[in-house]
């Protein structure tokens, strides 16, 4: 017991002592906090420009114009004359739809006939091309829907009785969790779980075996005492910063959160203990501290991708929903989306806190078979080089 | 004094050096090559299948008519969603929700078709999951279709019923109809867009630490960058055989990568390929000097690669790839100005997908330039005190030498 709170210490010791690890595991983990989730702050996507051309110039153009613009997706910034002109302000960036009202729009409408407008987005951005399409689509609807019970009414149909025919079996979309359809509120928390997971795998990288194995000290008892010593050390450090990132953060920055904080930590400690021992595995099979930055920084984007957060897992080919099953922060994000920004109970993401529990059994295994094997080599050279020495 | 005197110090000296390094590190061409593809591949079959289709939804009818049964069905017929669960109340179709078992769940209410038949306007309404924003469009819009089409099939018979004419009965419905046109991206495949632009943003990352790696190597030998100037005679052709090797290897990398994306693919390509080219070898240039600037300045190599990573890994947001940047607060729209890979973004997308005129890009590539300048500027500055201090060091060892 003494000897594992030796190792628990010590280890804390190296993270302070060593300049490199002090920097990922604990500065860059505080710059990050702040620093990543900018660009992502305004939450949503409203107002996107958009520039029409009214070749109309009726009454009725006009007010549909009016009330493109007091939507909440789109803004009217501009009336172009012409076609071309409406492009140019396109392919410049300045707007983002146009949104073209033919000649005789007006006439087409009093004579009953369909009068189509039309619109162009730029579809490369897929939210701001749905908010400006979506705002023309529900501005042109609500006049249609006015014309179409105003000619009811003209056929001597009352009011109650055209709306029926006109809508008559509305439907309501209700947006559940995230009602706003803020980007924030969906990236942010799933972001900086995998920030934890690459900068805390990155320390433990820089740090490298512990002295007690690169000595090959025969006094050290098993290797299985030293490992988890260390991944607890490891659990500790990190555990507040699991309680910055997912409480203290989004609190900040007025991120909705649901889910019960108890549950949130619950996740945390499982990721953190099976990210613990990851790190343990790989800072002993690769070469360097500096291979396994190399390699982290690069993948912390398709992680991120492979997910399920930002892209549905139902169309990841086998070969890489099995690759993300055995990354921890893939697990984790998901549990943690839906704890924190849906309300759901440990119980609901049983299936994440299993495989999270699978991943920390299966890599402290590794940890520890690693460990005894390099700790075994390392005796072996030591008693090999023993005669020459003497 | 040298016996191999005919080796005159220059460009191609260093050249050579770096070339014969390159082979002797594997880490170099997995760093420059073979990783970045792979990661490009990855990320080609994650979004390979496209926007996703059948995406799950749970239904809870309560009124079990042949009008429930029909929507039902249009919903089911619908690509992106498909029907994967029957509920009999809210509360299972919320627990499905929770367990990510399904996007979003259908509430038909009782007495649906009786109350439509009378006119009474009753409502389906449709709980949808948005936490997963793109996820959530996606269902919101197929089932908004859905049940869009199923009212305009109920409006229509009603009116056909007293005796208008098809035809007449539509034009009566929706008096004023949207042709929606996606421009550049007519199949609304959003993935053309995506791949395109996260192909430069996992580049940059790849480039800036691969060169922040190197050169910290070049600095942690002892004579390292002493002998480097030395070899090529000045600074200039010292900097440019040190990165020159590397600069054509991501161009390889970069070119394969598009190749795969504009000609397998099949993402629409429509600019100058010239000017998208020039854009290409200014991006790498600059994330090329900016590693070896966060190496000249670092304490050590981690720090370095540390650097590197600051600023590199987060920029996928700043760049204005997933949100965009208009939306973005004051500092964001900052910060993704000061990067090299927002402009060459710019050039990149309307060059290829926009098919836009070379006259569109010039003011983006001439910032990209002017940036490029200002990273050269600064590493040259750094490297230059690094020689005042290390010939001033050299004077004071010297005397204790002799």
């Amino acid at each position: 017991m003494s000897a594992f709170l030796d190792e628990f210490r010590n280890e804390f010791k190296r993270i302070l002592g060593n300049e490199g690890a002090r920097t990922t595991m604990i500065v860059a983990v505080l710059i990050y906090a702040v620093f990543y989730p900018q660009p992502y702050l305004k939450e949503v996507v409203r107002e996107v420009p958009v520039v029409v051309v009214d070749q109309d110039h009726s009454a009725t153009s006009r007010e549909l114009i009016r009330r493109i613009d007091a939507s909440d997706g789109a803004a009217v910034v501009a009336v172009a004359p012409d076609l071309p002109g409406a492009r140019h302000a396109l392919l410049a960036g300045r707007v983002s739809a146009i949104v073209v009202i033919p000649n005789d729009f007006e006439r087409e409408i009093l004579a009953g006939r369909p009068s189509p407008i039309a619109t162009y987005g730029d579809a490369g951005y897929f939210l701001l091309y749905r908010a400006a399409v979506g705002a023309v689509g529900a501005a042109a609807r609500s006049i249609g829907a006015e014309i179409a019970v105003h000619r009811l009414n003209a056929q001597g149909i009352e009011t109650a009785t055209a709306e029926a025919a006109v809508d008559p079996m509305p439907f309501t979309l209700v947006p559940l969790f995230n009602p706003q359809g803020g980007y924030a509120t969906n990236v942010v928390p799933t972001a900086f779980v995998l920030i934890l997971q690459q900068t805390l795998l990155m320390g433990i990288g820089i740090l490298g075996p512990a002295p007690s194995i690169r000595q090959g000290a025969r006094q050290r008892a098993n290797p299985v005492v030293g490992v988890t010593a260390r991944a607890l050390a490891y659990v500790t450090l990190y555990l507040p910063f699991a309680v910055l990132y997912l409480v203290i953060m989004p609190t900040l920055f007025q991120l909705p959160r649901l889910g019960a904080v108890g549950d949130l930590m619950a996740v945390m400690v499982l990721f953190l203990v099976a990210v613990s021992f990851l790190g343990l595995t790989l800072s002993s099979l690769m070469p360097s501290g500096e291979s396994v930055i190399l390699m982290l920084i690069v993948l912390g984007l398709p992680t991120f991708f492979l997910s399920g957060v930002s892209w549905p897992e139902q169309s990841l080919p086998a070969v890489l929903s099995f690759a993300s099953q055995c990354i921890p922060a893939i697990p984790a994000m998901n549990g943690v989306v839906r704890i924190g920004q849906m309300g759901a109970s440990l119980a609901d993401v049983s299936s994440e806190l299993r495989t999270l529990a699978m991943q920390a059994g299966f890599y402290a295994l590794t940890a520890f078979a690693c460990h005894m094997v390099r700790g075994r080599r390392v005796h072996d050279r030591r008693r090999a080089s023993e005669p020459t020495a003497a | 004094m040298s016996p191999r005197g005919s080796i005159r110090p220059g460009l191609l000296l260093v050249l050579r050096r770096e070339l014969r390094w390159m082979r002797r590190r594997p880490a170099m061409p997995i760093m420059t090559l073979v990783f970045p593809l792979l990661v490009f591949g990855v990320l080609a079959a994650i979004f390979n299948t496209g926007l996703p289709t059948d995406l799950p939804v749970a239904v809870l009818d309560q009124d079990r008519s042949p009008l429930s049964r029909q929507i039902i069905q249009i919903i089911d017929a619908s690509p992106d969603v498909a029907v994967a669960e029957r509920v009999q109340d809210l509360a299972a179709g919320r627990r499905l929700i929770l367990e990510g078992r399904v996007y979003a769940v259908v509430m038909i209410p009782s007495h649906l078709e009786r109350d439509v038949g009378h006119g009474r306007r009753p409502a389906v309404t449709v709980f949808y999951n948005n936490e997963f924003l793109t996820i959530g469009s996606i269902v919101s819009r197929a089932l908004g279709d859905a049940l869009g089409t199923a009212e305009a099939g109920i409006a229509l018979a009603a009116r056909v019923k007293q005796g208008e004419s098809p035809h007449a009965a539509v034009a009566e419905i929706t008096p004023i109809p949207v042709q929606a046109s996606p421009l550049f991206n007519p199949t609304m495949n959003y993935i053309h867009f995506l791949l395109a632009a996260l192909i430069p943003t996992v580049l940059q990352i790849f480039i800036c630490v691969t060169t922040a790696y190197s050169v910290s190597l070049e600095r942690r030998s002892a004579a390292g960058l002493a002998v480097l100037s030395r070899l090529g005679g000045g600074l200039a052709p010292a900097i440019a055989g040190k990165l020159l090797p590397y600069t054509v290897a991501f161009l390889v990398t970069l070119g394969v990568a598009d190749t795969v994306l504009f000609g397998v693919l099949g993402t629409p390509f429509g600019g100058d390929w010239r000017m998208l080219v020039l854009a290409d070898i200014l991006f790498i240039l600059a994330y090329q000097m900016l590693g070896a600037l966060f190496a000249l300045i670092a304490r050590d190599m981690v720090q370095a690669l540390g650097f590197a990573g600051i600023l590199t890994a987060p920029s996928f947001g700043y760049i204005g790839v997933s949100f965009p940047t208009m939306a973005m607060g004051t500092f964001p729209q900052l910060w993704g100005s000061l990067l090299p890979a927002s402009w060459y973004m710019q050039v990149r997308i309307e060059q290829t997908i926009k098919g836009a005129a070379p006259a569109y890009s010039i003011g983006s590539l001439a910032t990209l330039a002017a940036i490029l300048a200002v990273i050269t500027a600064l590493t040259v500055i750094r490297l230059l005190k690094m020689r005042r201090a290390r010939l001033s060091a050299a004077m004071q060892g010297g005397e204790v030498v002799a």
